[in-house]
């Protein structure tokens, strides 16, 4: 399937102008995708959300010069600099995740209640409390799938590379995902 | 592991086809499009990767950006290669030109804001790059201390007064030299690099000594590094006003002399002459040394807080965000 191509044509011109260095070049990509970025880190560590996405920033600043591809490998790349940082992240903090990877249930206060689907969905007009819930619905491994393939645009190969596995496990993966999450939000009326 | 067997038996089991699961996944099925049961899971997975930006998704862009701007013109190819740096461990004289094109490598990831201060950048990048050097960047603040112990010699330097005049830090003779030898650099191994035209620190280079194109640049810089081979060093006498008694070498060309040679005592030359170098000679050579010299103390001291301050920087806002 196609994927959705937010910059589109000039992106490969924004990219030879942040290789170089422009600050304009590097807005646009920030504005194209640091709310997505921060998305993924606030559904798993909603307090270091921020500033892991900086930091994420800064390491493809560091490595962009390097970089070579169009904006669909660009998005591959800054969530495996994200990924990356996330590990490194959940390995400083000594901790490894129960079963969300970094979720804390307390940093919650707008997820409804269990039991109370419809009220998540329609909460989901935020829309990181749409990826928190992804996260606290579904094992760790199904959700990071998820996160990958929704928040960072990427196709199952690319996430296959990021997580180290194969496509066919992630294809499993995000089937399950898939019938778990539509088995808890199944909503048909939907106001927004 | 999960074999592909597996895989296909899963979808068999799941009565979500693989082409509506691609769409729910990618967010091209909305809510009101998605099949019986799949709404409520549409509309979550659409809202996490299309809803509405978070009022602090975008919070952090006045930090970031310069930031990473900065940190993308620091890593401009002039780090040793590994094979270069073995050698430079074999040769202690190499190993001095290496540090000093890191110094220059994080000089230029500092050009924004350290040009931003002296002025030599047009007011929308110094808008642009003030937040930078207000966020932990220490370049400025180094900068200035630099340039203001340089400049108190003269005793006529003022912060509303900076920048404005032809004396700052890009036309510091040190700082030529430093920005010459990373553009040579740069041109010698990709002449059609962007950063030797998209960079301001040598933007900055062109436009303060009228040059036009890369190759222009390049064969400015070839004869000012020519001219002043010592840029980076061995000028303290010379910046105290002292004649030196460095070998003679050919001036840069008539047409192009160096940027010092233009600069008032304030620029830290410290009583040198500010009489143009019209021709490589002799005399010339005196005069090309004693100005390059004289600034170039002062700009290599401004090179070195610069890289400090955009390191640190980087760290800062990384850390701060």
């Amino acid at each position: 399937m196609e994927r959705e191509m937010a910059i589109g044509p000039e992106f490969e011109r924004v990219l030879t102008a942040a290789q170089a260095g422009e600050e304009w070049a590097f807005s646009v990509l920030y504005r194209e995708l640091n709310p997505r970025i921060v998305r993924y880190f606030a559904a798993q560590v909603p307090p270091e959300a921020h500033d892991l996405a900086s930091e994420t920033w800064m390491g493809a600043a560091r490595a962009l010069r390097g970089f070579r591809g169009d904006e669909g490998a660009f998005r591959g790349w800054l969530f495996t600099i994200a990924r990356r940082r996330l590990v490194q992240h959940w390995r400083e903090a000594s901790r490894r995740p129960p079963r969300a990877p970094g979720v804390d249930q307390a940093a919650l206060p707008e997820k409804a209640a269990p039991g109370d689907p419809e009220a998540i969905v329609l909460e989901a007009e935020s829309a990181r409390a749409a990826a928190r819930a992804i996260v606290s619905s579904l094992p760790a491994d199904q959700a990071e799938v998820v996160l990958l393939r929704v928040l960072g645009g990427l196709d199952v190969g690319q996430v296959a590379a990021i997580l180290g596995k194969r496509p066919g496990t992630v294809r499993v993966l995000q089937h399950r995902a898939l019938r778990r999450l539509a088995q808890k939000f199944s909503v048909e009326t939907v106001t927004r | 592991m999960t074999s592909e067997r597996d895989s296909n038996d899963e979808m068999r089991a799941t009565d979500i086809d693989e082409w509506t699961a691609e769409r729910l996944l990618s967010g091209a099925l909305g809510p009101e499009d998605a099949p019986s049961g799949y709404a409520g899971l549409a509309a979550l997975l659409h809202n996490a990767a299309h809803g509405p930006v978070g009022h602090d998704e975008l919070e952090g862009e006045a930090a970031v950006v310069p930031a990473a701007a900065a940190t993308v013109m620091s890593t401009v190819e002039l780090l040793p290669s590994p094979a270069t740096r073995r050698s430079s461990m074999i040769h202690p004289r190499l190993s001095k030109k290496m540090a000093a094109a890191a110094t220059v490598a994080a000089f230029l990831g500092a050009g924004t804001a350290a040009a931003a201060f002296t002025g030599t950048l047009p007011t929308q990048a110094t808008t642009n790059a003030s937040p930078h050097a207000d966020n932990g960047l220490s370049t400025a603040q180094s900068h200035l201390s630099a340039h203001d112990s340089a400049s108190s010699s003269a005793g006529s330097d003022s912060p509303s007064t900076r920048g404005k005049g032809p004396v700052n830090g890009m036309k510091h003779g040190n700082a030529t030299f430093g920005l010459c030898t990373a553009f040579n650099s740069i041109y010698t191994s990709d002449p059609t690099n962007p950063a030797l035209t998209h960079s301001r620190a040598f933007q900055a280079l062109m436009s303060q000594n009228s040059l036009t194109g890369a190759a222009a640049t390049e064969s400015f810089c070839t004869a000012y590094i020519a001219a002043n081979p010592h840029g980076t060093s061995g000028s303290d006498e010379s910046s105290s006003g002292k004649s030196t008694n460095k070998p003679s070498n050919a001036g840069p060309p008539s047409s192009t002399a160096p940027p010092g040679s233009e600069e008032p005592a304030a620029g830290g030359a410290g009583g040198s002459s500010n009489a143009p170098v019209p021709t490589p000679n002799t005399g010339g050579t005196g005069t090309a040394n004693t100005a390059s010299g004289g600034s170039s103390s002062s700009g290599t001291g401004t090179a070195g807080t610069s890289s400090g301050g955009a390191s640190n920087a980087g760290s800062a806002n990384a850390g701060a965000h």
